[in-house]
C-alpha cells in the first residue's frame, strides 16, 4: 500500500464521518406551517385615547399609506358620532364611521405602547356604537406566548410542565372562541371577560419555551374541542361544571379530590386552606351593600338587640356552599351562586377565594374557615404546578384534570 | 505511524467541533429517560377541613346591638320678642353675604344672615329694647351703613338670664330715655384748605358767637355753625349770616 492510498482512506474516511454525524446534512428542517390569525380587542375608546409606536408603523387606509412612529412617536384618537380622528403634531386623519383603517408594522422590530403595554402585531381599526374597537390582529401562538405569563407564574423551571398544560388550555379555549366567533369583530376580549393578555412585554423565557414547544397542540373531548376551564387552586376538591354556572353535566369537568401520591397536589399552595374573620359591623356594610339598606344606622329609641344568623342551607357534591341562609332582622334571603362570594367579601365589592368554607362564631366575630382560590372547575393551577414539580408531564397533567380528554395538533 | 497519528488527530477534531453531535449530548442529558414518572394517587384521601363540611349545618348567629342617640344638650338661647337692626333684605344672596361678612368686621354684636319669606336679610344685633336699636342705627351710620333701620321680631337671648338679669341692673336706667337731639347746623364752607377751614372757624366764632365746629369727611373740611334743635331757630340764623356776605350757606341736618 502506497502513503497515497492510504491519505485517500483517511480522507474518504473522515468524509463519511462528518457526512453521517451532521444533521444539518442528513435532515433539512422544515418551516413550521403558520399558526392561524387571532383578533384581540384592546380597548373600546369613547372618546379620546392615544398610543404610542416604537419602530416604523405604516396606517393603512383605502386609498393610501403613510408612515408614522419615525419622527411623531405619538398619536391621539378621538371618536364621536361621526366617525374618530387619528392626529398628532405632524398629521390630521378624518374618518367616517364605515372607514376600516389599520397600522402595519412595517418591521419586524415595529411595536407600539398602549396603556403601560406593548405589543408587536398589525393594529385594527373598527368603529362600532359610537366607540373605536382597538384590535390587535397576531398569530395565535403570539397571542398564547402573552396570555400563558399573565395566567400563570412562570419564573421556576420547575413549573414548566404546568406551564405548558397552561398553554394548551389557553389554546383551547382561544380556538373555540375562533371557530364560535368567526362573524364578529374580534375574537376574544385581553382581560378577564376571556383571557388576560399581557402582550409582548409580558412574555417570559418560560413561557415562551412552553408555548413554543406545545405549539398547535388543542385538548379534544371526543370529537369536538373541551372546554378547558382552569382556577387557582381547588383547596383538594374539585368542582362539577352543573354546579357552577348551571352548564349541562360534562364527564370530564366533574367533581373529584385532586390527589397525587398520598397527598392533596395543591398542598403547598398558599391559598389551599384560610381562615378570614367578619365583624358584626362589617356584616352589616356588606349587606348594605348587596341588598340597599342596613341596620346599623337606623335611629332607636332603647336598646335595641338586632340578630344576624347565617347558616349553610346546601351544598354541592364537592362541599362547596350552594346555598347560604341569611336572617336578619325580620328579613330572610337565600344567596347563591357567586352573591354569596360577594357577600362575604371584605374589602366590599370584591370575592370571598371560594365556597369551600365552612362558618364558626368566636367571641363576638364570624369566623370563615376555607380552602381553594377560584370557581374549582377544571384545571388547578396549583395543583398542576405541584405535579409539575414531581415530575409530571403535561399531557398527565392535563389528564388528571380533563380525564378522558386527547391532544390533537390543528397545525 | 507518523499518518496514523495524524489521522487520529483529525478523526478527534472532527468529533469535537462537530455540532450536532454536541447538540445531541446537551438534549441527551436533559431529556428524562422515562417519558413521565410512574405516579399513583390515593382513591380517597381523608381531610378534617373537608370532612367537617358534610355536618356542618349549624346556624351562626351574631347580633347588632344598637343604642339610643344621646339627649341633646340644653339649648345656649332662648327666643324672645325684641328688635333688631336690618341692613339688607333683597333677592341678591351674594350682596347680602358680603355686607354680613363686613359688618361681622364691624360691629361686636352678633351678625345674622338668612332666607326668609323670599328674602335674604342681613340683620344685626339682638336688643330686648327699641331704643337700643335705634341706638345701634346712628353708630352704623356714622360707619357707612346708612341704610339700616330697626325691625321688630324674634331674638336670641341666652337661656341662662341669671347673668344678663344681673348685667340689666347695673346699667343706669338713663338709657332708656334717648336725649333731645339738636340736630340742626348751618354749613358755611367745603374746602379742601384745613388752614382756611380753620380761619373762617374763628371768624364765624367771633362775630356770631355760637359754637362752630370743623367736621372733616374724606379729604375734604365741612365748616359747620351751631346746634339747633328747631329749624325755625337755625333759620333765623341763616339768614343772618347771608345778610353778611356767606351767601352759600345752607342748612344742615
Amino acid at each position: 500500500m502506497g502513503l497515497e492510498k492510504k491519505l485517500l482512506a483517511a480522507g474518504l474516511l473522515l468524509f463519511l464521518l462528518l457526512a453521517s454525524c451532521s444533521p444539518r446534512l442528513q435532515k433539512r428542517e422544515r418551516p413550521a406551517p403558520p399558526s392561524p390569525p387571532i383578533r384581540v380587542l384592546l380597548a373600546e375608546i369613547a372618546s379620546v385615547d392615544s398610543l404610542e409606536f416604537s419602530g416604523l408603523y405604516h396606517l393603512q387606509t383605502e386609498e393610501a399609506r403613510y408612515a408614522f412612529g419615525r419622527q411623531a412617536p405619538k398619536v391621539f384618537f378621538r371618536v364621536d358620532s361621526s366617525g374618530f380622528r387619528i392626529y398628532n403634531n405632524k398629521r390630521f386623519f378624518q374618518f367616517r364611521t364605515t372607514h376600516r383603517v389599520s397600522f402595519n408594522p412595517a418591521e419586524p422590530s415595529s411595536g407600539i405602547r398602549y396603556r403601560g403595554k406593548s405589543y408587536a402585531g398589525r393594529i385594527a381599526l373598527v368603529y362600532k356604537n359610537r366607540k373605536l374597537l382597538l384590535i390587535e390582529q397576531l398569530p395565535l401562538e403570539k397571542y398564547i406566548a402573552g396570555v400563558v405569563p399573565a395566567e400563570i407564574f412562570t419564573n421556576k423551571s420547575e413549573w414548566f410542565e404546568a406551564v405548558k398544560a397552561q398553554a394548551v388550555c389557553a389554546r383551547t379555549y382561544a380556538y373555540k372562541k375562533m371557530k364560535s366567533r368567526q362573524n364578529a369583530d374580534f375574537d376574544v376580549y385581553s382581560d378577564v371577560r376571556d383571557q388576560a393578555y399581557g402582550g409582548t412585554g409580558r412574555q417570559t423565557l418560560l413561557g415562551n419555551k412552553a408555548t413554543e414547544q406545545t405549539r398547535g397542540s388543542v385538548l379534544y373531548y371526543k370529537d369536538s374541542l373541551a372546554h378547558t376551564y382552569f382556577h387557582a387552586c381547588d383547596g383538594g376538591v374539585s368542582e362539577a361544571v352543573e354546579d357552577v354556572w348551571g352548564q349541562k353535566n360534562r364527564p370530564y369537568l366533574n367533581s373529584r379530590q385532586d390527589v397525587l401520591n398520598d397527598s392533596f397536589s395543591c398542598r403547598t399552595s398558599p391559598v389551599f386552606r384560610w381562615r378570614q374573620t367578619r365583624s358584626m359591623a362589617q356584616l352589616d356594610s356588606a349587606y348594605a351593600f348587596m341588598f340597599g339598606h342596613g341596620f346599623s344606622d337606623s335611629t332607636v329609641s332603647d336598646t335595641t338587640r338586632i340578630a344576624l344568623s347565617l347558616r349553610v342551607a346546601s351544598r354541592t357534591p364537592s362541599g362547596r356552599v350552594r346555598q347560604l341562609e341569611l336572617r336578619y332582622g325580620k328579613e330572610k334571603r337565600i344567596l347563591s351562586g357567586y352573591a354569596i362570594r360577594r357577600f362575604l367579601a371584605w374589602p366590599l365589592g370584591g370575592y370571598l377565594p371560594s365556597t369551600l368554607f365552612r362558618l364558626e362564631k368566636k367571641g363576638d366575630k364570624l369566623h370563615i374557615i376555607g380552602g381553594g382560590n377560584g370557581h374549582g372547575v377544571g384545571l388547578c393551577q396549583y395543583g398542576a404546578m405541584g405535579r409539575s414539580e414531581k415530575g409530571m408531564r403535561f399531557y398527565h397533567i392535563l389528564q388528571s384534570y380533563y380525564p378522558g380528554t386527547h391532544l390533537e395538533k390543528v397545525y | 505511524m507518523k499518518y496514523t497519528l495524524l489521522a487520529v488527530a483529525l478523526l478527534f477534531l472532527s468529533t469535537a467541533c462537530n455540532p450536532g453531535l454536541v447538540r445531541q449530548e446537551r438534549l441527551a442529558n436533559k431529556r428524562p429517560a422515562a417519558d413521565s414518572t410512574l405516579y399513583y394517587s390515593a382513591s380517597h384521601i381523608g381531610d378534617p377541613f373537608l370532612d367537617s363540611l358534610k355536618t356542618d349545618t349549624a346556624r351562626v348567629s351574631l347580633v347588632l346591638t344598637l343604642y339610643p342617640p344621646p339627649p341633646p344638650p340644653p339649648p345656649k338661647f332662648r327666643q324672645i320678642e325684641g328688635f333688631r337692626v336690618q341692613l339688607f333684605a333683597g333677592l341678591d344672596s351674594l350682596n347680602g353675604r358680603v355686607i354680613a361678612g363686613e359688618l361681622q368686621g364691624v360691629m361686636a354684636d352678633s351678625v345674622y344672615f338668612f332666607k326668609e319669606k323670599g328674602l335674604y336679610k342681613v340683620q344685626a344685633g339682638d336688643y330686648p329694647w327699641r331704643h337700643k336699636a335705634d341706638r345701634m342705627v346712628l353708630d352704623l351710620r356714622k360707619k357707612g351703613y346708612a341704610q339700616g333701620w330697626v325691625v321688630r321680631r324674634l331674638i336670641n337671648v341666652p337661656a341662662d338670664t341669671s347673668l344678663a338679669a344681673q348685667a340689666d341692673s347695673l346699667q343706669p336706667q338713663k338709657d332708656v330715655t334717648p336725649p333731645v337731639e339738636a340736630k340742626f347746623q348751618i354749613q358755611v364752607l367745603v374746602t379742601s384748605d384745613k388752614e382756611k377751614a380753620q380761619g373762617l372757624a374763628g371768624t364765624l366764632r367771633q362775630r356770631f358767637q355760637q359754637e362752630v365746629y370743623i367736621q372733616p369727611a374724606g379729604t375734604i373740611y365741612k365748616v359747620l355753625l351751631g346746634r339747633f334743635a328747631k329749624r325755625s331757630e337755625a333759620e333765623k340764623v341763616l339768614k343772618k349770616i347771608k345778610q353778611n356776605g356767606y351767601k352759600d350757606a345752607w342748612l344742615v341736618y
